[in-house]
Protein backbone atom coordinates (compact mmCIF):
# COMPACT_ATOMS: atom_id res chain seq x y z
CA UNK A 1 0.00 0.00 0.00
CA UNK A 2 1.28 3.43 -0.84
CA UNK A 3 0.34 6.60 0.97
CA UNK A 4 0.14 9.94 -0.76
CA UNK A 5 2.83 12.26 0.53
CA UNK A 6 1.53 15.16 2.60
CA UNK A 7 2.41 18.48 1.02
CA UNK A 8 4.54 20.60 3.32
CA UNK A 9 2.92 23.70 4.76
CA UNK A 10 4.81 26.66 3.34
CA UNK A 11 5.07 29.53 5.80
CA UNK A 12 5.46 32.59 3.58
CA UNK A 13 6.70 36.09 4.28
CA UNK A 14 5.03 37.40 7.41
CA UNK A 15 3.01 34.26 8.01
CA UNK A 16 2.51 31.96 10.99
CA UNK A 17 1.51 28.30 10.82
CA UNK A 18 0.66 25.86 13.61
CA UNK A 19 0.18 22.14 13.07
CA UNK A 20 -0.50 19.03 15.13
CA UNK A 21 -0.61 16.70 12.11
CA UNK A 22 2.26 14.28 12.59
CA UNK A 23 2.87 13.83 8.86
CA UNK A 24 3.04 17.57 8.27
CA UNK A 25 6.19 19.64 7.72
CA UNK A 26 6.31 23.38 8.22
CA UNK A 27 8.76 25.08 5.89
CA UNK A 28 10.10 28.59 5.41
CA UNK A 29 11.71 28.74 1.97
CA UNK A 30 14.55 31.02 1.00
CA UNK A 31 15.08 33.05 4.15
CA UNK A 32 17.49 35.90 3.65
CA UNK A 33 17.32 38.70 6.19
CA UNK A 34 14.08 37.23 7.55
CA UNK A 35 14.18 35.17 10.74
CA UNK A 36 12.30 31.90 11.21
CA UNK A 37 11.12 31.00 14.71
CA UNK A 38 10.46 27.27 14.95
CA UNK A 39 8.70 26.22 18.16
CA UNK A 40 7.77 22.69 19.22
CA UNK A 41 5.87 21.16 22.10
CA UNK A 42 7.42 17.67 22.40
CA UNK A 43 4.75 16.42 24.83
CA UNK A 44 1.72 17.26 22.73
CA UNK A 45 3.61 17.18 19.39
CA UNK A 46 2.39 20.58 18.28
CA UNK A 47 4.60 22.66 16.03
CA UNK A 48 4.57 26.33 15.14
CA UNK A 49 6.59 28.49 12.79
CA UNK A 50 6.78 32.23 12.20
CA UNK A 51 8.49 33.82 9.17
CA UNK A 52 9.45 37.26 10.46
CA UNK A 53 10.33 40.02 7.98
CA UNK A 54 10.89 43.12 10.08
CA UNK A 55 11.82 43.78 13.71
CA UNK A 56 9.28 46.28 14.95
CA UNK A 57 5.78 47.43 14.05
CA UNK A 58 6.29 50.66 15.94
CA UNK A 59 2.92 50.07 17.53
CA UNK A 60 1.09 51.36 14.46
CA UNK A 61 -2.42 50.04 14.00
CA UNK A 62 -1.94 49.34 10.28
CA UNK A 63 1.11 47.22 11.07
CA UNK A 64 -0.55 44.70 13.37
CA UNK A 65 0.54 41.73 11.28
CA UNK A 66 2.92 38.82 11.72
CA UNK A 67 5.46 40.44 9.42
CA UNK A 68 6.81 42.18 12.51
CA UNK A 69 8.67 40.38 15.29
CA UNK A 70 6.86 42.20 18.11
CA UNK A 71 3.51 41.05 16.71
CA UNK A 72 4.52 37.63 15.36
CA UNK A 73 6.17 36.16 18.45
CA UNK A 74 3.28 36.59 20.92
CA UNK A 75 0.86 35.62 18.12
CA UNK A 76 2.79 32.39 17.48
CA UNK A 77 2.72 31.37 21.14
CA UNK A 78 -0.96 32.31 21.46
CA UNK A 79 -1.91 30.23 18.43
CA UNK A 80 0.10 27.27 19.72
CA UNK A 81 -1.54 27.47 23.13
CA UNK A 82 -4.97 27.68 21.49
CA UNK A 83 -4.06 24.48 19.65
CA UNK A 84 -3.29 22.81 22.97
CA UNK A 85 0.45 23.33 23.31
CA UNK A 86 2.03 23.66 26.72
CA UNK A 87 4.31 26.55 27.63
CA UNK A 88 7.34 24.23 27.53
CA UNK A 89 8.44 24.76 23.98
CA UNK A 90 11.66 23.86 22.21
CA UNK A 91 12.56 26.97 20.25
CA UNK A 92 15.04 27.14 17.37
CA UNK A 93 15.97 30.12 15.20
CA UNK A 94 17.41 30.47 11.71
CA UNK A 95 17.91 33.26 9.19
CA UNK A 96 18.91 36.89 9.63
CA UNK A 97 21.51 36.87 6.86
CA UNK A 98 23.05 40.03 5.50
CA UNK A 99 22.25 39.71 1.82
CA UNK A 100 23.58 43.13 0.77
CA UNK A 101 27.05 44.42 1.68
CA UNK A 102 27.16 47.16 4.29
CA UNK A 103 29.60 49.69 2.90
CA UNK A 104 28.57 52.99 4.38
CA UNK A 105 27.34 54.21 7.76
CA UNK A 106 23.98 55.13 6.26
CA UNK A 107 23.50 51.51 5.30
CA UNK A 108 23.79 50.27 8.90
CA UNK A 109 20.18 51.12 9.49
CA UNK A 110 19.34 48.98 6.49
CA UNK A 111 20.94 45.84 7.92
CA UNK A 112 17.62 44.23 8.52
CA UNK A 113 19.04 40.77 9.20
CA UNK A 114 20.92 41.90 12.31
CA UNK A 115 18.00 43.98 13.49
CA UNK A 116 15.65 41.03 13.08
CA UNK A 117 17.96 38.76 15.09
CA UNK A 118 18.31 41.31 17.84
CA UNK A 119 14.58 41.92 18.06
CA UNK A 120 13.62 38.24 18.05
CA UNK A 121 16.13 37.34 20.76
CA UNK A 122 15.08 40.28 22.94
CA UNK A 123 11.41 39.42 22.59
CA UNK A 124 11.97 35.75 23.40
CA UNK A 125 14.14 36.62 26.38
CA UNK A 126 11.55 39.10 27.58
CA UNK A 127 8.91 36.37 27.36
CA UNK A 128 11.10 34.01 29.40
CA UNK A 129 11.66 31.68 26.43
CA UNK A 130 14.99 29.94 25.98
CA UNK A 131 16.45 29.30 22.53
CA UNK A 132 17.76 25.75 22.22
CA UNK A 133 19.55 26.09 18.88
CA UNK A 134 20.18 28.72 16.24
CA UNK A 135 21.71 29.20 12.80
CA UNK A 136 21.75 32.96 12.36
CA UNK A 137 23.57 35.64 10.40
CA UNK A 138 26.05 35.00 7.61
CA UNK A 139 25.49 35.95 4.00
CA UNK A 140 23.56 33.00 2.59
CA UNK A 141 19.90 32.19 2.21
CA UNK A 142 18.37 29.32 4.15
CA UNK A 143 15.38 27.00 3.93
CA UNK A 144 14.10 25.79 7.31
CA UNK A 145 11.92 22.72 7.85
CA UNK A 146 10.17 21.66 11.06
CA UNK A 147 8.85 18.10 11.08
CA UNK A 148 5.70 18.01 13.19
CA UNK A 149 5.88 14.31 14.10
CA UNK A 150 9.37 14.49 15.56
CA UNK A 151 10.17 18.14 16.18
CA UNK A 152 13.29 17.82 14.05
CA UNK A 153 14.43 21.08 12.45
CA UNK A 154 16.67 21.15 9.39
CA UNK A 155 18.41 24.02 7.64
CA UNK A 156 19.46 23.95 3.99
CA UNK A 157 21.56 26.53 2.16
CA UNK A 158 22.03 26.88 -1.60
CA UNK A 159 24.51 24.36 -2.92
CA UNK A 160 25.07 22.68 0.45
CA UNK A 161 23.69 19.65 2.25
CA UNK A 162 20.81 20.00 4.65
CA UNK A 163 21.85 19.91 8.31
CA UNK A 164 19.96 19.27 11.54
CA UNK A 165 19.55 22.20 13.89
CA UNK B 1 -2.27 47.09 5.46
CA UNK B 2 -1.16 49.61 2.94
CA UNK B 3 0.14 53.09 3.14
CA UNK B 4 0.91 53.33 -0.55
CA UNK B 5 -0.19 56.21 -2.72
CA UNK B 6 -3.20 54.86 -4.59
CA UNK B 7 -3.34 55.17 -8.39
CA UNK B 8 -6.37 56.27 -10.29
CA UNK B 9 -6.90 54.28 -13.49
CA UNK B 10 -5.40 57.12 -15.52
CA UNK B 11 -2.40 57.34 -13.22
CA UNK B 12 -1.98 53.57 -13.37
CA UNK B 13 -1.89 53.66 -17.17
CA UNK B 14 0.54 56.57 -17.12
CA UNK B 15 2.78 54.82 -14.59
CA UNK B 16 2.79 51.57 -16.61
CA UNK B 17 3.73 53.47 -19.75
CA UNK B 18 6.50 55.26 -17.88
CA UNK B 19 7.97 52.04 -16.52
CA UNK B 20 7.70 50.21 -19.86
CA UNK B 21 9.47 53.06 -21.59
CA UNK B 22 12.19 52.93 -18.95
CA UNK B 23 12.59 49.18 -19.42
CA UNK B 24 12.92 49.67 -23.19
CA UNK B 25 15.50 52.34 -22.52
CA UNK B 26 17.45 50.09 -20.16
CA UNK B 27 17.53 47.34 -22.80
CA UNK B 28 18.88 49.86 -25.29
CA UNK B 29 21.68 50.43 -22.78
CA UNK B 30 22.34 46.71 -22.87
CA UNK B 31 22.56 46.91 -26.67
CA UNK B 32 25.25 49.56 -26.34
CA UNK B 33 27.13 47.38 -23.88
CA UNK B 34 26.87 44.25 -26.02
CA UNK B 35 27.63 45.98 -29.28
CA UNK B 36 24.83 44.00 -30.93
CA UNK B 37 21.09 44.54 -31.11
CA UNK B 38 19.18 43.38 -28.04
CA UNK B 39 15.45 43.96 -28.09
CA UNK B 40 12.50 43.42 -25.77
CA UNK B 41 10.06 40.96 -27.29
CA UNK B 42 7.60 40.90 -24.41
CA UNK B 43 6.85 42.81 -21.21
CA UNK B 44 4.20 41.69 -18.72
CA UNK B 45 3.57 44.09 -15.85
CA UNK B 46 1.39 43.82 -12.79
CA UNK B 47 1.11 45.23 -9.31
CA UNK B 48 1.15 42.44 -6.77
CA UNK B 49 1.14 41.92 -3.03
CA UNK B 50 4.72 41.95 -1.76
CA UNK B 51 4.31 38.58 -0.07
CA UNK B 52 3.30 36.97 -3.39
CA UNK B 53 6.50 37.94 -5.19
CA UNK B 54 8.56 34.80 -4.44
CA UNK B 55 5.75 32.53 -5.66
CA UNK B 56 5.27 34.67 -8.78
CA UNK B 57 8.93 34.04 -9.56
CA UNK B 58 8.77 30.28 -9.25
CA UNK B 59 9.02 29.86 -5.49
CA UNK B 60 11.15 31.24 -2.69
CA UNK B 61 13.45 28.22 -2.69
CA UNK B 62 14.29 28.33 -6.40
CA UNK B 63 17.85 29.35 -7.24
CA UNK B 64 18.10 32.68 -9.00
CA UNK B 65 20.79 35.13 -10.04
CA UNK B 66 19.87 38.58 -8.81
CA UNK B 67 21.41 41.94 -9.60
CA UNK B 68 20.31 44.31 -6.86
CA UNK B 69 20.55 48.09 -6.88
CA UNK B 70 19.14 50.74 -4.62
CA UNK B 71 18.78 54.48 -4.48
CA UNK B 72 19.53 55.25 -0.86
CA UNK B 73 19.04 58.98 -0.98
CA UNK B 74 15.49 60.24 -0.93
CA UNK B 75 13.09 59.80 -2.63
CA UNK B 76 14.40 56.20 -2.65
CA UNK B 77 14.05 53.42 -5.16
CA UNK B 78 14.89 49.71 -5.34
CA UNK B 79 15.42 47.70 -8.47
CA UNK B 80 16.26 44.04 -8.98
CA UNK B 81 17.02 42.13 -12.15
CA UNK B 82 16.41 38.42 -11.74
CA UNK B 83 17.30 35.56 -14.05
CA UNK B 84 17.59 31.82 -13.76
CA UNK B 85 21.24 30.71 -13.70
CA UNK B 86 20.84 29.39 -17.27
CA UNK B 87 19.44 32.73 -18.46
CA UNK B 88 22.22 34.60 -16.67
CA UNK B 89 24.83 32.47 -18.44
CA UNK B 90 23.13 33.20 -21.79
CA UNK B 91 23.31 36.94 -21.10
CA UNK B 92 26.95 36.71 -20.10
CA UNK B 93 27.75 34.88 -23.34
CA UNK B 94 25.94 37.59 -25.34
CA UNK B 95 27.69 40.41 -23.51
CA UNK B 96 31.13 38.85 -23.78
CA UNK B 97 30.60 37.91 -27.44
CA UNK B 98 31.06 34.23 -26.64
CA UNK B 99 29.45 31.20 -28.23
CA UNK B 100 26.21 30.16 -26.48
CA UNK B 101 26.95 27.66 -23.71
CA UNK B 102 30.43 28.98 -22.97
CA UNK B 103 29.59 30.33 -19.50
CA UNK B 104 28.56 27.79 -16.89
CA UNK B 105 29.59 29.26 -13.54
CA UNK B 106 29.74 32.65 -11.83
CA UNK B 107 33.42 33.45 -11.53
CA UNK B 108 34.99 36.88 -11.15
CA UNK B 109 34.58 37.78 -14.84
CA UNK B 110 30.96 36.65 -14.94
CA UNK B 111 30.03 38.49 -11.72
CA UNK B 112 31.73 41.62 -12.98
CA UNK B 113 29.88 41.37 -16.29
CA UNK B 114 26.51 41.03 -14.55
CA UNK B 115 27.37 43.90 -12.21
CA UNK B 116 28.20 46.13 -15.16
CA UNK B 117 25.02 45.04 -16.87
CA UNK B 118 23.10 46.07 -13.74
CA UNK B 119 24.87 49.42 -13.65
CA UNK B 120 24.05 50.20 -17.25
CA UNK B 121 20.48 48.93 -17.27
CA UNK B 122 19.65 50.68 -14.03
CA UNK B 123 21.28 53.95 -15.14
CA UNK B 124 19.34 53.92 -18.40
CA UNK B 125 16.15 52.99 -16.55
CA UNK B 126 16.49 55.77 -13.99
CA UNK B 127 17.57 58.30 -16.61
CA UNK B 128 14.38 57.56 -18.51
CA UNK B 129 12.33 57.90 -15.33
CA UNK B 130 14.18 61.12 -14.56
CA UNK B 131 13.49 62.55 -18.01
CA UNK B 132 9.78 61.88 -17.57
CA UNK B 133 9.37 62.97 -13.96
CA UNK B 134 12.19 65.43 -13.34
CA UNK B 135 13.37 63.31 -10.39
CA UNK B 136 17.06 62.46 -10.62
CA UNK B 137 18.18 59.26 -8.93
CA UNK B 138 21.65 57.80 -8.34
CA UNK B 139 22.06 54.16 -7.41
CA UNK B 140 24.39 52.22 -5.19
CA UNK B 141 26.90 49.90 -6.88
CA UNK B 142 25.19 46.67 -7.91
CA UNK B 143 25.27 43.54 -5.80
CA UNK B 144 25.12 40.23 -7.66
CA UNK B 145 23.86 37.20 -5.73
CA UNK B 146 23.19 33.62 -6.72
CA UNK B 147 20.96 32.19 -4.04
CA UNK B 148 17.38 31.21 -3.29
CA UNK B 149 14.88 33.70 -4.75
CA UNK B 150 13.35 34.41 -1.36
CA UNK B 151 16.74 35.14 0.16
CA UNK B 152 17.85 37.37 -2.71
CA UNK B 153 14.68 39.43 -2.50
CA UNK B 154 13.49 39.45 1.10
CA UNK B 155 15.86 42.24 2.06
CA UNK B 156 14.27 44.47 -0.57
CA UNK B 157 10.77 43.26 0.16
CA UNK B 158 11.31 44.00 3.84
CA UNK B 159 12.27 47.55 2.95
CA UNK B 160 9.11 48.06 0.95
CA UNK B 161 6.93 46.38 3.58
CA UNK B 162 7.79 49.20 5.95
CA UNK B 163 5.51 51.47 3.89
CA UNK B 164 3.48 49.38 1.53
CA UNK B 165 2.05 45.99 0.66
CA UNK B 166 2.35 46.25 -3.11
CA UNK B 167 5.11 46.24 -5.65
CA UNK B 168 5.40 46.60 -9.43
CA UNK B 169 6.59 43.41 -11.07
CA UNK B 170 7.70 43.40 -14.70
CA UNK B 171 8.56 40.16 -16.41
CA UNK B 172 10.37 40.52 -19.71
CA UNK B 173 11.68 38.48 -22.56
CA UNK B 174 14.54 40.00 -24.45
CA UNK B 175 17.61 39.04 -26.39
CA UNK B 176 19.27 38.95 -29.76
CA UNK B 177 17.79 37.39 -32.89
CA UNK B 178 19.55 34.14 -31.97
CA UNK B 179 19.12 34.01 -28.19
CA UNK B 180 16.02 34.95 -26.20
CA UNK B 181 16.25 35.34 -22.42
CA UNK B 182 13.52 35.51 -19.78
CA UNK B 183 14.23 38.04 -17.10
CA UNK B 184 12.32 39.80 -14.36
CA UNK B 185 12.52 43.39 -13.24
CA UNK B 186 11.31 44.13 -9.78
CA UNK B 187 10.78 47.87 -9.61
CA UNK B 188 10.12 49.31 -6.20
CA UNK B 189 9.70 53.06 -6.02
CA UNK B 190 9.31 54.49 -2.55
CA UNK B 191 6.09 56.20 -1.56
CA UNK B 192 8.00 59.44 -1.62
CA UNK B 193 9.07 58.85 -5.23
CA UNK B 194 5.48 58.17 -6.27
CA UNK B 195 4.26 61.28 -4.49
CA UNK B 196 6.91 63.42 -6.15
CA UNK B 197 6.15 61.84 -9.52
CA UNK B 198 2.48 62.71 -9.12
CA UNK B 199 3.33 66.26 -8.16
CA UNK B 200 5.60 66.62 -11.16
CA UNK B 201 2.95 65.64 -13.65
CA UNK B 202 2.69 61.86 -13.65
CA UNK B 203 -1.05 62.29 -13.17
CA UNK B 204 -1.33 64.38 -16.32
Amino acid sequence: MTTAAVQPTVVGLGEIAVSETAEDTLVSLGLGSCVCVAAYDPINKIAGMAHIVLPDSGGEERRQTAKFADIAIPMLFQQMEEAGASKSLVIKLAGGAQMMPVSAPSQNQMNIGDRNIEAVKALLSGAGRRVKAEDLGGTQGRTVRLFVGTGKVTVATAGKDQTDL
Amino acid sequence: MTNQVAFTDAQRARWDALVRKAVDHSISGLTEMAGSKIAVSDIRSETVDVTEIPEKLGGAGKITVGILLAVEEKPGFHMALLHSPEAAFSIIDILLGQDPGTSNELGELELSTLGEMGNIMCSFFLNSMGDETGIQLMTTPPTVREDMTGAVLDYILAEIMMDSDEVDLLQTTYGTDETQVDGTFVVIPSNEFREQAFQKGLAA
